[in-house]
This record gives C-alpha cells, structure tokens and sequence, in this order.
C-alpha cells in the first residue's frame, strides 16, 4: 500500500482545473470572434488580432504542456499569455468594465491554477497592468469605483485565499497524517498476520511432529510392555518347566532316603544312600538356581519391590539360627548368636532381610570347616550394623573384587567343593542396597571373613507390631505353613536316627525343630534362641546332660524355658530336683513324644483359607 | 480319607497315590479335568489340583468353577507354577492351600496330615 501524497493529488486537481480553464477560455474566445464576426469586424484589424489568433495560440500551447504533465509551466502561459492579450485589448480600446472584469477572472483563475504563494504577486502584476495600461490610455488614473474595486477585489481574493487554503491544507495534511498513520498500523497488522500465519504454519507442523513422534513413542511402549510382559511369561515357563522335573527328584530321592514304608519296608541299601543324597542335594541346588535367577531378573528389571515394615530383629535372628544350625550337618562348628536382647526395631523388608542373613550364613557355614560362625547385631548411628563374621578359608586379597560378581567364587575350582549358585552374594548386595546400605566384606585368609550390612533404625515412636511374620515365606517351602504361629524347640540328641525322627514328629506338629548332636552349643542356642521348650539328652558324647540342665536352669535368661530331660535310664527325682518340666523315658513313640510336647507349647494355629 | 488327584504328569502321580496308600487313604488319579468333573460324584474328602495341565491352566479353570458352585472342602494347589504373584492368584481363586514343586516326601506328608484327621 502506497502513502498518499498530498502533492500528487494537488497537481492532478490543477490538471483538471487547467482542463476545464481551458475549454471555459476556447468557448468564450469562439463566442467572442462570433460576435465580432456577426459585427463584421475584420480580424485583421490591428485590435482585433490577439483575440483571434493570440488567444488560441495560447491555449493550444498550454493544453501541449498540459498533456506533457509540465501543469505549472502550463498555467504560467495560460495565465501571461491572457494577461498579454487582455493587456493589448486594455492599450487599443482603454479600460472598460468588461475588460476590467476579465482581468478580474484572469486573477480568480490563478487562484485555482497557480502556487498560492504566487497570487499576491500575480494580482499585483494584473492590478499593475490594468492601471498603468488605464493610466496611459487616458492620460489619468480610472475613476474611484474601477480603482476600488478591482484592488478590493485582489485584496479580499488573497485574505480569503490565506486564510481558507491554509485551513483546508491543514486539514488536508491533517488528514493525511492519519490516513498516514492508519496505514502504517495496517501494515503493521498486516505484518502481524503474516508472522502469526508463519507462526500457525510452524506450530501445525510442530503438532503433526509431535503426533508422529506420539505414535512412535506409542509403539515403542507397546513393544517394551510386549517384551516384558514376553520375558514374564518366559520367566514363569522356565520356572515352572525346571521344577515340574526336579519334583520328580527330590520326591523321589527323598522318599527313597527317608520313607522306606513306600517300598515295603525295604530300607535303602547304604551303598546307594549317599549316592541318593547327592542326587537330592543336587536338586536343590537347581531349584535355588532358579530361585536366585528369577531374584536377580526382577531386580534388574527394578519390578523387584520392598514391603518395608518395622522388624523385630532378634527374632529374625532366632530364626535364622534355627535353619542355620540345621545347614551345619557333621562339622564341629558353632552357631554363635551375638547381639543384645534390646535391639531396636528396623525398618525392612523382613522376608529379603532374611535372604540376605540366610545367604550369608550359609556361605559362612560353607567355607568354614571348624570353628565358629557369629551372627553380630550393633546399633551405630542410627542403622542398625548386621555381621556375618566367621573363622573360615578367608578369601585371597586378590579375589575380594570379585566375590559379588556373578558365578564367582575365590577358586574357580572352589564351587565344586563347596556348592552354591554364586548368585547369592550378588543378589545380597542388590538386597543390601535397596535397603539403603551395602554389603561389605573383610577378610583374611586362613583366618575367616566378616561380611556386614546396615539397616535403619525405627523411630522409638513407631510401634512394633505383635508379632512380624515374614509376609511370602509360605512361597518357596511350607515348611512354615503360612498363618501359623510356630513355636521354637531346641532338640539336644546324639544319637542320629532318634533324633531324625524327634524332628520329623515335632516338625509333623507344626513346630520348628533345631538340632543339635552335643552339648557344646546348647547354652549359647537357649539365650540365643529362646526357645520355647528344650529338649535335653542326658548322655551326651563331650558333656554331662545333668550339668547342662543345672547351668541352663541358674542362667536368668534361660531359666525359665521349660526343660523336657529324655533318657534311658529312671532318674525322674534327680530331673525333678534340677528344675526339668517333665521327664520322658526312653524308648518312645512319637505319640507320646507329642502329648508331652504338646503340654508346654501354645497350640499350634492354623487357619486354613476353607474348611481345613 | 478320599482324595482326588487332578495330575496330569505321571511320575507325580504315582509319587502321591504310592504316599497316601500307604498311609491307607483313597486316592483316584485323574489327568483331566473332564475326569475330574466325573469323579466328584464320589464325594471325595481332600482334592489336590495341578494347575497347568497339558499345557493349558485347566486345574485353574476347574478349582475357579467349583468354589463359584459353593464348593467348600478343601482344594490343595499341587503346581510348579510357584512364583510370589502366581502362589498369590492360586489362593484367591480359592485353592486352600498351596504346595509348590518341587516338594519333598517329608512336606507332602505333612500336608496330607494336616487335612485327613
């Protein structure tokens, strides 16, 4: 859009002002030479001459440089051309009114064709003209009227010429200043809306971008829940498919080893028995490689979750003791609990606490062939400092990096000796970690090693529940069915069928069972432990059963555990005089190892989930 | 006390009948759940349910149909499908208990136990 221009406007109004000037003169010179010549007035007289030829002469000239667009030039000639011929008819014939009338036009026309800076001068040239013109014709200045009256004319002509051109043109300029400004904002808002055209433009291909890159995301979320949900499935086939067989192995071995009834009677043969164990042993081994798998790929897949609560340690640790003792088969090793009896609760996940401990006891277990294994508990700074610290092999410095590795043992060779899955640090670590803490290791070799964990410590202001049950132990055996209350009982028994079948009773019962074969444990188990009930042989191999009660019923932590004395022979006073609850004398029946049991131990609760 | 056996492995089958003779319970085997349906008419006191068999959760199907007709005597869960949320889904659709594979003699006894008195 172009700027209006003031001037360009004004030019083209004055081309058409001289147009019509123009025509206006053409036609009043034709009118006038008709009336001339109806006079019969020969234009070649000497007056008559500019009216007939000076006058077209003049216009045409001006009309040419109209149409050339020279408008001022053109009215220049115009208005001196006419000015010339009036001047010649004002000297031939003196002045008259129509003549003096015509200069009078001749000075309106300026006024619309010329500069209006230009009329005070022109009309004082034509005013000039006129009177010298008058003056030398008839040797005397015109009379009042003719001098007035033009001169007023000319005067009044300017006054209203200033006054009103200057107002219009301002007005003009006025107007155009806002037109002006009008159009430079709708140019702005023209720009504006090209910018926000461009901008709308930008933003629909940003939309359809981010559409597209929706979709994709869509997709890519799909095929990750597709995978995931794929590897689940797969994990839970692999699982299911290694278990199905290894069913039939430990069902069977088992049977073979401990139910001689399913094959008439006919006990295992002993040259095939450790061959057996070795098989069912070997069965576990897989079945806890597929458990420790299964932990490891939750955990990578971050789907393993914590169900933290507060834990009443020392009963974790009473039960892990329990199943501890019973990993420790024929070596002269001891279990020894070592953490104070006001151990603060802590805030875990108490099934994974226990796999972590578990894990680490066994390895203990494992690697130590003599000596001791201790389980520590120590509150430092707000966490509670769990240790594992055992009188073992030791691990080589070298071998201390890698022990969390996956199937990684000290010795390449060593897993061959010692068994395992070689995952099980590893997952204690992770286990350890998601707790909050690390799993740490120092050790010498030929010395033993210390593996330790940390724990948070319960605020005081948490209560701790009644009683903590690990909340998916029934999963991976139902050996502790899911709601029952079991209570402890410490089995002391040397001789190793009597023995086996004592626990299988008890355990039939619903009670957990830790054995042990001497008496060299037994007082650091009860304050350990706590135990429910002991059960004490009296003829023990290394120790006399006698001074073992005696001891056990003098320590204050003990004393009121309820002693069961069983032996061969009939010494019911002497049991009764050392504090023991009752007195059972060998040889007996399960039944009736049960009724006695059954009368120092709460009842066993089982709430099965129908009618049980 | 009648037990019914929904197994379609043999070997676990024969593990399980072999057990519970001895122990003079009843135990009729089945392999499918057809069988199964067939074989309730017996009243049986103890049912022990595979889940996966042949290669479909039809001891699921079955255990899921029986406890919405008000079936209420108990229903043990004999599976190697044992990881944490499949044991969990087992005893909401009303299995009462859960026996995982691989089990020892040991375990399958007690279980057994604990629901013939």
């Amino acid at each position: 859009m172009q700027d209006y221009d003031i001037q360009t406007d004004l030019t083209d109004q004055r081309r058409d002002y001289l147009k019509f000037v123009l025509l206006i003169t053409l036609w009043g010179t034709v009118f006038i030479d008709c009336i001339r010549a109806n006079m019969m007035i020969n234009p070649f007289q000497e007056s008559e001459w500019p009216v007939w030829f000076g006058l077209p002469l003049v216009l045409a000239s001006s009309n040419e440089l109209r149409r050339r667009g020279r408008i001022a030039l053109g009215a220049w000639v115009y208005l001196l051309g006419v000015l010339a011929v009036l001047s010649v008819l004002l000297f031939e014939y003196g002045p008259g009114l129509d003549l003096y009338l015509a200069f009078l036009g001749i000075m309106v026309v300026a006024f619309l064709l010329v500069d209006r800076r230009s009329v005070p001068y022109l009309s004082a040239l034509i005013l000039g003209v006129m009177y010298v013109l008058t003056v030398q014709h008839n040797g005397v200045l015109p009379t009042i009227p003719l001098l007035i009256m033009p001169t007023a004319f000319a005067v009044l002509l300017n006054v209203v010429l200033n006054i009103h051109a200057a107002n219009a043109l301002e007005m003009v300029y006025w107007a155009t200043d806002i037109q002006r400004k009008d159009t430079r904002r709708a140019e702005a808002f023209y720009q504006q809306k090209e910018q926000l055209n461009d901008a709308l433009l930008q933003v629909k291909h940003a939309k359809s971008r981010l559409e597209i890159m929706n979709v994709k995301l869509e997709e890519a979320r799909n095929q990750s829940e597709r995978a995931s949900k794929a590897k689940s499935v797969f994990l839970s086939n692999m699982s299911h498919e290694l278990r199905t067989p290894l069913n039939v192995i430990i069902g069977y071995t088992s049977s073979m080893l401990d139910m001689p009834e399913m094959y008439d009677g006919q006990p295992l043969p002993s040259a095939y028995r450790s061959d057996i164990q070795l098989i069912k042993d070997n069965g576990y081994y897989l079945l806890n490689l597929i458990n420790d798998i299964l932990d490891l790929s939750k955990i990578e897949a971050g789907k393993l979750e914590l169900h933290c609560a507060p834990v009443d340690m020392a009963e974790l640790f009473r039960g892990v003791i329990a199943t501890s003792i019973g990993l420790v088969k024929d070596k002269p090793l001891q279990i020894r609990p070592d953490f104070p009896d006001d151990l603060p609760a802590v805030w875990a996940d108490a099934m994974r606490v226990r796999q972590i401990i578990l894990n680490l006891m066994s390895n203990a277990i494992k690697f130590t062939p003599s000596g001791s294994v201790t389980l520590q508990a120590r509150v430092e700074e707000g966490r509670m400092r769990v240790s594992v610290i055992d009188t073992g092999i030791g691990i080589p410095e070298h071998a201390l990096a890698h022990i969390f590795d996956r199937f990684e043992q000290a010795e390449r060779d060593t897993d061959k000796h010692y068994g395992g899955t070689g995952l099980g640090l590893d997952i204690s670590k992770q286990l350890a970690r998601m707790h909050g803490g690390d799993l740490m290791v120092h050790s010498t070799v030929g010395q033993g090693s210390t593996f330790s964990f940390t724990l948070p410590i319960v605020e005081q202001s948490v209560a701790l529940p009644e009683k903590t049950q690990p909340a998916e132990s029934h999963v991976r055996t139902l050996a502790v069915p899911p709601e029952t209350l079991a209570s402890t009982v410490l089995l002391v028994e040397d001789e190793a069928s009597l023995r086996d079948m004592m626990r299988r009773t008890l355990e039939g019962a619903g009670h957990v069972v830790v054995d042990v074969q001497d008496g060299s444990q037994v007082l650091d188990l009860a304050s350990g432990l706590l135990p429910e009930l002991i059960i004490l042989d009296i003829r023990l191999p290394n120790v006399n059963g006698w001074e073992l009660l005696a001891e056990l019923k003098s320590d204050a932590e003990t004393s009121a555990i309820p002693v069961i004395v069983c032996t061969v022979s009939d010494d019911q006073d002497r049991a009764r005089e050392l504090g023991a609850a009752l007195y059972l004398q060998k040889p007996f029946s399960p039944d009736e190892l049960l009724a006695c049991v059954e009368a120092f131990l709460p009842q066993t609760v089982i709430s099965g989930k129908g009618e049980a | 006390m009648r037990i019914l056996y929904l197994e379609d492995e043999p070997a676990d089958a024969q593990l399980v009948e072999r057990f519970a003779r001895l122990t003079h319970h009843q135990v009729t085997i089945v392999s499918t759940v057809e069988q199964a349906r067939a074989t309730l008419e017996n009243s049986p006191d103890l049912i022990l349910v595979d889940i996966l068999l042949h290669r479909s959760r039809g001891g699921y199907a079955f255990v899921s149909e029986l406890r919405a007709a008000g079936y209420t005597k108990p229903i043990i869960a004999v599976t190697g499908l044992a990881l944490p949320h499949e044991v969990k889904q087992w005893y909401e659709v009303g299995f009462t208990e859960v026996l995982t594979k691989p089990y020892t003699i040991q375990q399958l006894a007690e279980v057994l136990n604990r629901y013939s008195s």
